[in-house]
């Protein structure tokens, strides 16, 4: 790398740490260190929305989606993301917020039981802690290839800095670090696709390349692809549009949205009702320039490398920046990528720290302790799902399929997790039976058809999300609505 | 399963379907009471509004969709 380039990767690390240290000195409770004392400002936690759900991988596999499918791999951000940022800044987060809960299991509890709240907990601690290491490890491969980092450099590098960090300023620590990540995201990925822009001629010169390579690109400027795409094998390929409205745009999107620990959490930190409903709506504009910077440069991928395709879609970002980024906007990209990494792990370690406390640690094991206590156990809490993340990396690497499984598996939550906030919200019968009953037929009706194949995931959230409100109508119908916990 | 009656039209078809559940969303964010609107905001100033910070989301995200 040209010592340029070193130099605001460097520079990146150093004013990240200090301004997390500087910030770990205002934590001096619990209720600092899992809300940040609820005095986020809108801005803060709408720029930390946005890159808490922009991850490396998404900043190359969102390029590279873009490249084999096209302009489609934006619904992600556009339907995938805006809709159901509205309406939750609009309705379901100021619940949350006046509530003062902690996290969502929490929140479900309250109507569901406690039940419901520990299944749910558990699930959110094994999800986010396996997580991190799927983003260490697949980042540390693109690393390894794009910076010439070894694999355990750029792991040690980005685990250290945000252990420090996050266990040592906590929700505060994370959200304000995100702003500086979400400046350096932007500038990099924007910076990038203007260059690569330029090299093609402008959006004419795009989409005369599209139209000079026929029936490969046909629809690679359709936002809304037919459902008819099928690859050799007669699988669904790419994303069907009915796919998009209802499993995304429907199910998907609200699931991950209003029910996502790592997401919400930044919201329930806000300094009033009006602060946690703006940041939505800032997030949610955020989000309408995200495929800008990390989905049109695939698009400019498919013409500027027509005559020497690379061997993976993926490659595709960083060959982008390799080729044409010129010295300094290329070190500038380079910190975007470790921003987009450590803006996600961050996030998911501090979530899944207090999820641990609040919901599974101070809830069921260990009762009645004071909120010292509780700070203590949340700052091991976080060191400790940081070298869980770690320690999975290895596993990751040895088996290739896990993230796709565990992707997969994941999924099979989205619609039960969705039908039960909706019920908790917005119907007053909805019981801890019923709640029961909804992740039973939710989760198997998921798992019966990912088994049975041929269906694309989209179709099989949207049937599951179907089931779950079903089973919660059927199981709240006739039983009781004891059972409830009334606080945390 | 996979929405066959609907795969025959036109993907368009979604466009105007997406344009129209936007269009319900922006009337039920022009609905939504001033006094929930304006709970907790932290000082003068008409900016602050949030019910209208929904209407150029809605323009962006239509016209992105008409575009392409």
């Amino acid at each position: 790398m040209h010592w340029i380039d070193t130099s605001v990767v460097l520079l990146y690390l150093a004013g990240t740490l200090v301004l997390g240290l500087l910030l770990a000195r205002r934590v001096r409770s619990g209720h600092d260190f899992f809300l940040a004392g609820r005095r986020l400002p809108f801005w803060a936690i709408g720029m930390s929305l946005v890159v808490t759900d922009i991850g490396a991988l998404e900043m190359v596999g969102g390029t590279g989606n873009a490249y084999r499918f096209g302009i489609a791999q934006a619904n992600f951000e556009w339907i995938g993301c805006v809709p159901a940022m509205v309406i939750g800044g609009l309705l379901f987060v100021p619940i949350y917020w006046k509530l003062g809960i902690h996290s969502i299991p929490e929140f479900l509890g309250r109507t569901y039981g406690p039940a419901v709240r520990a299944v749910l907990g558990i699930v959110a601690v094994v999800f986010l802690g396996a997580a991190l290491g799927i983003f260490f490890e697949a980042s540390a491969v693109m690393f390894e290839g794009v910076l010439g980092w070894s694999r355990w450099t750029s792991i040690a590098v980005t685990a250290i800095v945000v252990a420090i960090y996050t266990s040592g300023g906590g929700l505060g620590a994370v959200v304000y670090t995100d702003v500086i990540q979400c400046v350096i995201l932007f500038a990099g990925g924007l910076a990038i696709a203007g260059v690569a822009m330029a090299e093609v001629g402008g959006l004419g010169g795009l989409r005369d390349g599209l139209a000079a390579l026929g029936d490969r690109t046909a629809h690679h400027l359709e936002l809304l692809q037919p459902d008819e795409l099928v690859d050799e094998r007669g699988e669904p390929l790419g994303l069907p549009w009915t796919g998009v409205l209802v499993g995304l745009g429907i199910v998907l999107s609200p699931a991950y949205w209003l029910g996502n620990q790592a997401i919400v959490q930044r919201t329930l930190g806000a300094r009033d009702v009006w602060h946690a409903r703006a940041s939505m709506l800032l997030g949610a504009a955020l989000k309408i320039v995200v495929p800008v910077a990390f989905v049109v440069p695939g698009l400019l991928g498919v013409v500027l490398l027509a005559d020497r395709p690379p061997a993976e879609a993926n490659d595709v970002y960083p060959i982008l920046v390799r080729e044409l980024a010129p010295v300094g906007i290329r070190g500038l990209v380079y910190a975007a990528f470790l921003a987009a990494l450590m803006s996600t792990v961050d996030s998911y370690a501090n979530s899944a720290a207090t999820v641990l406390v609040k919901d599974l640690y101070a809830r069921f094991l260990v009762r009645g302790r004071e909120d010292g206590h509780h700070l203590w156990v949340g700052r091991v809490g976080s060191l400790a799902i940081i070298a869980f993340g770690v320690a999975m990396v290895p596993v990751v690497a040895r088996y290739g399929t896990i993230y796709e499984a565990f992707q997969s598996y994941l999924s099979f939550f989205q619609g039960p997790t969705l039908a039960l906030i909706l019920g908790a919200v917005l119907w007053r019968r909805a019981s801890p039976a019923g709640g029961l009953a909804c992740l039973a037929g939710g989760i198997g009706t998921a798992a019966v058809l990912h088994a049975a194949g041929g269906l694309h995931y989209l179709h099989v959230a949207w049937w599951s999300f179907v089931a779950s409100v079903a089973c919660l109508v059927l199981g709240s119908w006739r039983t009781r609505r004891g059972g409830r916990e009334a606080s945390a | 399963m996979r929405f066959d009656w609907l795969s025959g039209l036109d993907p368009r078809t979604g466009t105007v379907l997406h344009a129209a559940a936007w269009a319900g969303l922006v009337v039920w964010a022009l609905r939504r009471p001033a006094a929930e609107i304006f709970e907790g905001v932290p000082g003068p100033g008409r900016w602050r509004d949030l019910r209208w910070w929904v209407i150029p989301l809605a323009a962006a995200q239509v016209g992105l969709y008409f575009l392409f």
